[in-house]
């Protein structure tokens, strides 16, 4: 019987696969036979986890997300437009050098990533959203936020080929999740009185971490990170966060509205380090160690810049204590609103909060955490967190469920201001 | 110098010397375990030429240092290294250069594994999968719908 690469057993044609060096050939041998095509699949998982996180999905498809994040990334970010600085290991800083027209090839690359999008381009962007599940337009922005667009994007997409992140793409988000924006997000805001505008973008990976998260929820998956779903908490008709609504900026004049569903999550810091320094060896499951609680909060402004409140998460209620102020221009963009308050429990416990009003006055992201810190503690618990103005009825409505499944206090419990 | 007989798959005997054979981490560990031998070492799964071709890289190699056990992680970046005088030897047919790979395996001789395989993915390299499989005289056994699947996954990675 003549031999032939067929009779090697399997782990030998992967060891050739090993040495295919270039994607293109790695690429050509996986498609060549489904036997090539099995154990190149090794190959892609070894090639992306020696550079990317390890994702948490069990069916994750290593090949396809090497593939895109190699090829078309880095085709992306050959371009001579804009300037990266790494400030820290945990810290990019994007310069737009010069401001130039994006072309629909930008778009496809970065399909999963867009946040914003600018007149300047918007027939190409109308077809291009129709096919993109993941694309928020605004249709109101105008030529001098272009440059605020590229930033996001190229921002995004950097964030997208950095080491430490996960991220999770449209089809792939109920399994996967988005390290960058658990990691960035449990950063405390507004930790330096300089770093507004580092604060206003980690705001933005929180927007896209709930996005991606509870925006493209896959029915029936009881695998997200976020366990809660945003259907499931609210209601598919109730409520929406304007993140949602393809409206993030409106010309509008600034509110601070009243009543407010909210969302947190929770990382265990030690389980996020663990992602972090994942390598090829051993196994992170983390999708137990974070939790999405619906929080519902009514807001009452006590003078221009402070505020008092109260609400229920899914244990008890609790009083708020708040101040609000503008923050600088933020590429073009104004209107964006430092939001900061504490909550306390009857038992005296609490937490803090720290996030952005959205210049559209629908939406809070930010970061919280214990509102008495440990400072000895060199990880204390903290995670994102997404707010959204609501409606009255709405609002009342989620109470009234609340209060007849027994999980809010007595109306005494509420302080009354 | 010690020497050792082998007897491989078609009963034909090789004497080679000790130092040679121990290239192969599976006679060293078994000259290890049983001491001194007079009877020739049976090689069940290899034949007498694919075997003193195996015998011809060890002798070539045979005061190579030991290859390190967990040296993978810059492998990749080594991997279109191949000696000048291992390039040579792997010029053989298809079925010789597997054979090669079978027994190197087999044997445990990790080095002449890598050659092997190194030797393999050169061929591999700047081809198409039609290519390919015209260079290895295989099948396309996907399915239409599985063509059409791994299509649509690099579609976009084409220019």
């Amino acid at each position: 019987m003549v031999v032939g690469i067929q009779a090697l057993p399997f782990e030998l044609i992967e060891q050739i696969a090993t040495n295919l060096t270039a994607i293109d050939d790695l690429n050509n041998f996986s498609r060549a036979c489904r036997t090539f095509h099995s154990a190149s699949q090794f190959v892609y998982r070894e090639l992306f986890l020696s550079t990317y996180d390890r994702p948490n999905g069990g069916d994750y498809n290593y090949a396809h997300n090497y593939r895109w994040r190699k090829i078309i990334l880095e085709k992306f970010l050959r371009s001579n437009h804009y300037r990266v600085e790494n400030l820290t290991q945990n810290q990019v800083r994007v310069k737009v050098v010069e401001d130039v027209p994006l072309t629909i090839e930008f778009l496809e690359g970065v399909r999963d990533l867009i946040f914003e999008a600018t007149s300047k381009n918007f027939a190409q962007l109308e077809s291009f959203a129709s096919k993109s599940r993941n694309l928020l337009i605004s249709s109101h922005l105008k030529a001098p936020q272009t440059q605020y667009f590229m930033i996001v994007q190229i921002l995004l997409t950097n964030i997208a080929l950095t080491n430490r992140i996960v991220w999770a793409d449209s089809e792939h988000c109920s399994t996967n999740t988005q390290a960058l924006a658990y990691g960035e997000a449990g950063r405390k805001l507004f930790a330096n009185d300089y770093a507004d505008e580092d604060d206003i973008i980690q705001i933005w990976a929180t927007a896209n971490l709930f996005l991606l998260h509870l925006g493209n929820r896959i029915s029936g998956s009881e695998s997200l990170g976020l366990k809660l779903t945003f259907d499931e908490i609210c209601g598919e008709e109730r409520g929406a966060p304007d993140l949602w609504k393809n409206n993030l900026w409106v010309d509008v004049e600034p509110e601070f509205h009243r009543y407010w569903f909210g969302l947190y999550v929770y990382l265990d810091p030690p389980d996020l380090q663990a992602l972090h320094t994942f390598r090829l060896n051993g196994e992170v499951h983390q999708e137990d160690h974070y939790d999405g609680k619906l929080t519902i909060m009514e807001f009452l402004t006590k003078t221009p810049t402070t505020f008092v409140g109260t609400g229920t998460d899914a244990d008890e209620p609790f009083t708020i204590q708040g101040s609000i102020k503008p923050l600088p221009t933020f590429y073009s963009i104004f209107k964006f609103r430092r939001v900061s308050f504490t909550t306390s429990y009857s038992a005296g416990d609490g937490w803090s909060y720290e996030g952005c009003l959205l210049p559209n006055s629908q939406t809070i992201l930010g970061s919280w955490s214990t509102s008495d810190e440990d400072t000895d503690d060199p990880m204390p618990p903290r995670g994102p967190f997404i707010m959204w103005a609501v409606g009255k009825e709405d609002w009342e409505y989620e109470k009234a469920l609340r209060d007849a499944e027994g999980r809010v206090g007595e109306e005494d419990d509420f302080l009354n201001f | 110098m010690s020497e050792i007989k082998l007897l491989s798959s078609d009963q034909a005997t090789i004497t080679v010397q000790k130092e040679v054979a121990e290239r192969s981490i599976l006679i060293k560990n078994m000259l290890e375990d049983v001491g001194e031998v007079t009877e020739a070492i049976p090689i069940p799964n290899v034949n007498e030429s694919v075997l003193k071709k195996v015998i011809e890289w060890c002798e070539h190699h045979k005061g190579d240092p030991p290859a390190q056990a967990d040296d993978d992680s810059d492998s990749r970046k080594k991997s279109t290294d191949i000696d000048e005088w291992d390039q040579k030897f792997m010029q053989v047919d298809q079925e010789m250069l597997f054979e090669i790979i079978l027994a190197a395996n087999y044997l445990d001789i990790k080095p002449l594994l890598d050659v092997g395989c190194k030797t393999v993915a050169n061929m591999i390299k700047g081809k198409s999968p039609d290519e390919i499989r015209k260079t290895f005289n295989i099948q396309n056994d996907f399915t239409p719908e599985e063509e059409e699947q791994i299509r649509r996954e690099n579609e976009w990675a084409e220019e």
